[in-house]
C-alpha cells in the first residue's frame, strides 16, 4: 500500500468570536469540523462546495495558518504539530488573490529570490529565479518588472513560481482561476497538469468552476457547511453523485452543453 | 429604436506621461429587452465602457464620443450632461451592479436599511408603502424569507445572497437597463445558475435590457442574444451570440472559444499562439503581436470594421471563414 503523503483525521478548526458584550469569554465557532481524508503522493484533489463553506479555512490549516482546535494533520507520517508546522515549507499555499499576495515594491526576480534557499550565491540565485520562471513559462524579461506590470495570469504564474522555489511537497491553490479570463484558466491548467507530470507535485485545488475541475483532478472532495460530505475518484463522483448537493452542483454546471 | 445609443466611445487617461487609451471608438446600440454580454480578457476595458456609460469613471479619466438615452423618462444625450441629470439617470434608468459585491454594500447597515434608503431616494412612499415595496422587492430577487434578509448584515450573508442583495438596489429604482460586471467569478455552479435564471426572469417578466460582462461562455450561451468581444480597448467583434461562438471571425474569439471547448470536452488546449504581452502595438492591427494568422499588412494598417451576414461586425484583415 502506498503511504499517503497527507493525512487527515477528524480535523476540527475555526476563529474565536466573542458574543454579546466586550470581555466576556471568547466564544468558538468552528468554520469546518470533522474532516478526514488523506492525499496519495502525486494526486491532485480539488474540494469543491458552495461559498462559506469551509473550503479556504480547509486550506489555512493544512498549510499551518489556522490552528486546528482538535484532529490531527499527518504529512508523511509525522504529525505535524505547531512547531513543526511552517518551518519546512513542504506544504505551500497560493492564495486566493494573487495581486494582493505579491510585494508591489519588489520587482518580479527578488520575489522569486526570497523564496529560493538562503546560502546561494548572487548568480547561482540568479540561476535558480531563471529556472523557475522558465517553469512556469514565464519569459526571462519579467525579471525587472513590478506586480503592477503584470496582467492577472501573470501574476498568478509568479506567484505558482515562487512557491515552487520553496520545494514544496504539496501545493495548495486557493481559487487559482477564478480571478483569470477563460484563456488564462485554460493555459493555468495546462501549465498545472504540466507540473504535475515534471515535478511529481502533489495539489491541492480549491475551486468553483467544475470544468477546470474535471480536468485537472483525480478526486473531488465537496465540502458543505464546514463538513465534507463526499470525497470520492473525480470519474465517479460526475457519474454517480450521492449526495443532493453534489447532485444539484453537477446539474447547475451544465457539464454538457 | 434604441434605448442606448453609444457613438464613438472612447475613454482616455490623462497623465503626466501622455495619454492612454483604454477603451476606443466603440458604438453600439442597445433596443429595449436586450440582453448583451461584453467578453474579452482582463484589463480589455470592459468594466471602464461600462462605468463610462453611467459616468463614473476615475478620476482623470474622460470620455469623448456620444451616449444617448431614449426612454420614456429621459431622452438626451449624456456624455456630457449635468451632475443633476446623472443623479437621476443613475438607478432610475441604468442600474449597475458592481464586480467587488462585498465593497458595494455597506457593511454597518443592515440589508434591509440599507435598500429602504435606495427605494426612498427614487420613489416617494409612506412608510407601510415602503416596507410593502421592501419585502416585494427582495421576493423578487429570489428570497424566500424577505424578512431574515432585511434583517441581516452583508457580512451575515453567503456571496450568493449578497450579491442577489446587490442585485435587488440596482433594481430598487426600476431602471430600463441594468449593468451587471462580472457577477459569477466567485460564485458557485449552483449560485451562477440562480443569478442567470433570475435574470434571465427579469427580462421577461420587466422587459428590462441587461448588459452582462463576463468570463464565462456558458452564461453567454445561456443568457445573451448579443454578445461584445473586447480586445485591448477595442471591440473586435460583435454580432448575435449564438452564431458568434458557433463560427467566430476574429482569431482572438476563435482561440476564446477553442479554448472553451477543449474544457467543455475535457480535452488539453494547446493554441498554436504566441503569449500574453504587456506591448500592444500603437499603430496597425491591436491583437497583431499575439495572432497566429499575422501577416506584413497587420503590423501596418489597423484592420477596417467588416460587416458580415446575420448583423456580424469585425475588425480583421485576415478572418476566418
Amino acid at each position: 500500500m502506498v503511504e499517503s503523503l497527507l493525512s487527515v483525521e477528524n480535523l476540527t478548526a475555526g476563529y474565536p468570536c466573542t458574543p454579546g458584550l466586550i470581555g466576556k469569554r471568547q466564544n468558538y465557532r468552528p468554520v469546518i469540523s470533522g474532516i478526514s481524508f488523506a492525499i496519495n503522493p502525486g494526486e491532485t484533489v480539488a474540494f469543491v462546495g458552495p461559498s462559506g463553506g469551509g473550503k479556504t479555512s480547509l486550506a489555512m490549516a493544512l498549510a499551518g495558518f489556522l490552528k486546528p482546535e482538535s484532529g490531527i494533520i499527518r504529512f508523511r507520517g509525522e504529525k505535524l504539530d505547531d512547531q513543526a508546522r511552517g518551518a519546512p515549507r513542504k506544504i505551500q499555499l497560493i492564495f486566493q488573490d494573487a495581486g494582493g499576495a505579491l510585494n508591489p515594491h519588489l520587482n518580479i526576480g527578488a520575489a522569486i529570490a526570497e523564496a529560493c534557499a538562503k546560502n546561494l550565491s548572487k548568480r547561482e540565485c540568479l540561476d535558480q529565479v531563471m529556472h523557475f520562471l522558465q517553469m512556469v513559462e514565464l519569459s526571462a524579461e519579467l525579471i525587472e518588472r513590478y506586480p503592477a506590470q503584470l496582467s492577472g495570469g501573470q501574476k498568478q504564474r509568479v506567484c505558482i513560481a515562487r512557491a515552487l522555489a520553496a520545494k514544496p511537497e504539496l501545493l495548495i491553490l486557493d481559487e487559482p482561476f477564478s480571478a483569470q479570463d477563460l484563456l488564462i484558466q485554460v493555459q493555468l491548467t495546462d501549465l498545472l497538469r504540466h507540473l504535475k507530470s515534471t515535478q511529481k507535485l502533489t495539489l491541492i485545488l480549491i475551486a468553483h468552476d467544475l470544468l477546470t475541475v474535471r480536468s485537472l483532478a483525480d478526486r473531488v472532495g465537496i465540502i458543505a457547511r464546514g463538513h465534507l460530505i463526499e470525497y470520492e475518484p473525480t470519474a465517479v463522483l460526475f457519474s454517480q453523485p450521492r449526495t443532493a448537493l453534489t447532485r444539484a452542483l453537477l446539474e447547475a454546471a451544465e457539464l454538457d452543453v | 429604436m434604441a434605448l442606448l445609443e453609444i457613438k464613438n466611445l472612447t475613454v482616455l487617461r490623462e497623465s503626466e506621461t501622455g495619454q492612454k487609451t483604454l477603451v476606443s471608438a466603440i458604438s453600439l446600440h442597445l433596443p429595449p429587452g436586450a440582453k448583451l454580454a461584453i467578453c474579452g480578457e482582463s484589463g480589455s476595458g470592459k468594466t471602464m465602457l461600462c462605468r463610462a456609460l453611467v459616468r463614473l469613471l476615475p478620476r482623470g479619466f474622460r470620455l469623448t464620443g456620444e451616449i444617448r438615452l431614449e426612454s420614456g423618462r429621459f431622452s438626451g444625450k449624456i456624455d456630457h450632461a449635468d451632475q443633476q441629470v446623472l443623479e437621476f439617470i443613475r438607478g432610475r434608468i441604468i442600474g449597475f451592479v458592481f464586480q467587488d459585491i462585498p465593497a458595494s454594500l455597506n457593511p454597518v447597515l443592515k440589508c434591509g436599511r440599507q435598500l429602504s434608503d435606495v427605494i426612498a431616494t427614487t420613489q416617494t412612499l409612506s412608510r407601510t408603502e415602503l416596507a410593502t415595496a421592501l419585502e416585494d422587492l427582495l421576493v423578487s430577487v429570489g428570497f424566500e424569507n424577505p424578512r431574515r434578509i432585511m434583517d441581516a448584515f452583508p457580512f451575515e450573508l453567503s456571496g450568493g445572497m449578497q450579491q442577489r442583495v446587490a442585485l435587488a438596489m440596482a433594481l430598487a429604482g426600476k431602471p430600463e437597463i441594468l449593468i451587471v460586471d462580472e457577477p459569477s467569478t466567485a460564485l458557485d455552479a449552483i449560485a451562477r445558475r440562480d443569478l442567470i435564471d433570475l435574470l434571465n426572469r427579469r427580462c421577461q417578466e420587466t422587459g428590462l435590457s441587461v448588459i452582462i460582462v463576463t468570463h464565462d461562455l456558458l452564461n453567454v450561451h445561456k443568457f445573451a442574444d448579443h454578445l461584445l468581444v473586447m480586445y485591448a480597448g477595442e471591440a473586435i467583434e460583435s454580432g448575435p451570440a449564438a452564431n458568434l461562438i458557433e463560427a467566430p471571425h476574429h482569431p482572438y474569439t476563435q482561440l476564446l472559444t477553442a479554448a472553451w471547448r477543449a474544457l467543455l470536452n475535457n480535452q488539453p488546449f494547446s493554441p498554436n499562439a504566441p503569449e500574453f504581452t504587456q506591448n500592444v502595438p500603437g499603430r496597425g492591427c491591436r491583437f497583431v503581436t499575439r495572432c497566429p494568422n499575422r501577416r506584413k499588412v497587420c503590423l501596418e494598417e489597423s484592420p477596417p470594421m467588416t460587416v458580415s451576414a446575420g448583423g456580424r461586425c469585425f475588425h480583421c484583415h485576415f478572418p476566418s471563414k
